[in-house]
């Protein structure tokens, strides 16, 4: 009984996608900064992105209602977070420095309009599975050894009994 | 017959939970993989938040009824609260480090949330040690009404301070910039129904075996 749940629990588990980054209406991508177009007053319209495989990609960027996020870092890590409502001439100011210094940047996109630009994530996020590993192996160790208690204590009473 | 039906379906949905925690539900962007510990940091802190809750409510009709029910219900929860308790801490210490840099931090939620855990180990404690009879019963009642006090706060620290803590993502208390994205609130709140589920199994469970021990110790 236990190898077929095993067998169909290991079929679900490889028949799927093991990495999902965003909603399925969503794209993240990454590359350096190639232009940036900004209007007559000092708002950031749009930057061509240029990925690592050479492609470019142009990106628009929102202000109004729903404006683009950022969370963009200088060449000391200060990191700055904001909109254009906020604060257009700091984007654009921010977003030619990344430029300037080539500095990667990941974006968070709906079908070309941007929803976040943040700085491309340096560090490997999936180094951090051994601290997932731990977190559920503990919580589930702890969790089941409650139950082997429990069990231990019934039994125990029922020999007494 | 009840009792098997519970048992499969709670395996069914644990196992389906485990499904949608790795494989169904996206990454998250900034912190990756690790930020899955959501679910099962928050099911098992809003299970040891009503389970405190919970046992206020029965120490109370224990008090006003004298039933020795309600006194053992009381103690069932407790047990299982704590070990709930021990998982939101452990998870929430080890979440914090890989996201904050630091195991603990002295910030008000955490605190607040160990000294919840404090008031489940001085609850059974005091249950433990203390000679068996009415007075026991009845001064564990009123720990459990005064320690049912820090379940609100807990619930209400990361907005009254404001501090590391993020503010709820699911809730009254969720704003629009804090709360979750569609796939990733399903995930959750499955969680929380798969821990609510093992937690009602346990606390029966529990609740049969101290009954059992009672009848035989009487």
């Amino acid at each position: 009984m236990l190898k077929y749940v095993f067998s169909i629990l290991l079929f679900i588990i490889v028949s799927q996608p093991t990495l999902v980054f965003a909603d399925d209406h969503e794209d993240l991508i990454s590359g350096v900064i190639n232009a940036i177009s900004i209007d007559d007053n000092g708002n950031v319209e749009g930057i061509l992105l240029m990925m690592n495989n050479g492609d470019f990609v142009n990106i628009d960027i929102k202000s109004g209602d729903n404006p683009t996020e950022f969370g963009l870092e200088n060449i000391a890590g200060d990191r700055w977070v904001g909109n254009q409502n906020d604060n257009g001439k700091e984007v654009a100011s921010k977003l030619k420095d990344h430029q300037k210094r080539f500095a990667p940047i990941t974006v968070l996109h709906e079908k070309g309009v941007a929803k976040e630009i943040v700085d491309m994530e340096k560090r490997n996020v999936s180094s951090n599975l051994n601290f997932l590993f731990a977190c559920f192996a503990v919580a589930w160790i702890a969790f089941f050894g409650y139950l082997i208690i429990i069990n231990g204590r019934i039994k125990k009473s029922a020999q007494n009994g | 017959m009840v009792r098997q039906i519970y048992l499969i379906t709670t395996g069914i949905v644990f196992t389906i939970s485990i499904w949608m925690i790795f494989l169904w539900a996206p990454t998250e962007i900034n912190q990756g993989q690790v930020q899955r510990i959501l679910y099962l940091h928050v099911p098992f802190a809003w299970a040891s938040m009503v389970a405190i809750i919970a046992i206020a409510f029965t120490s109370f009709l224990f008090l006003l009824t004298k039933n020795d029910r309600w006194d053992n219900l009381s103690q069932s929860l407790a047990e299982v609260g704590l070990v709930s308790a021990v998982v939101m801490l452990f998870s929430g210490i080890v979440w914090a480090k890989p996201v904050w840099g630091v195991w603990w931090t002295g910030e008000a939620k955490l605190t607040t949330a160990l000294v919840l855990f404090f008031i489940y180990c001085a609850y059974l404690l005091f249950r433990n040690y203390f000679p068996p009879g009415n007075a026991r019963n009845r001064i564990a009642a009123i720990i459990a009404l005064i320690g049912a006090i820090d379940s609100p706060i807990i619930y209400y620290a990361a907005q009254i301070w404001e501090q590391n803590h993020p503010k709820a993502v699911v809730g009254p208390l969720a704003s629009e910039e804090s709360s979750l994205n569609g796939e990733m609130v399903i995930t959750l709140l499955f969680c929380v129904l798969t821990v609510t589920l093992l937690f009602v199994g346990l606390v029966w469970t529990q609740y049969q075996t101290n009954k059992l021990l009672r009848s035989k110790n009487a």
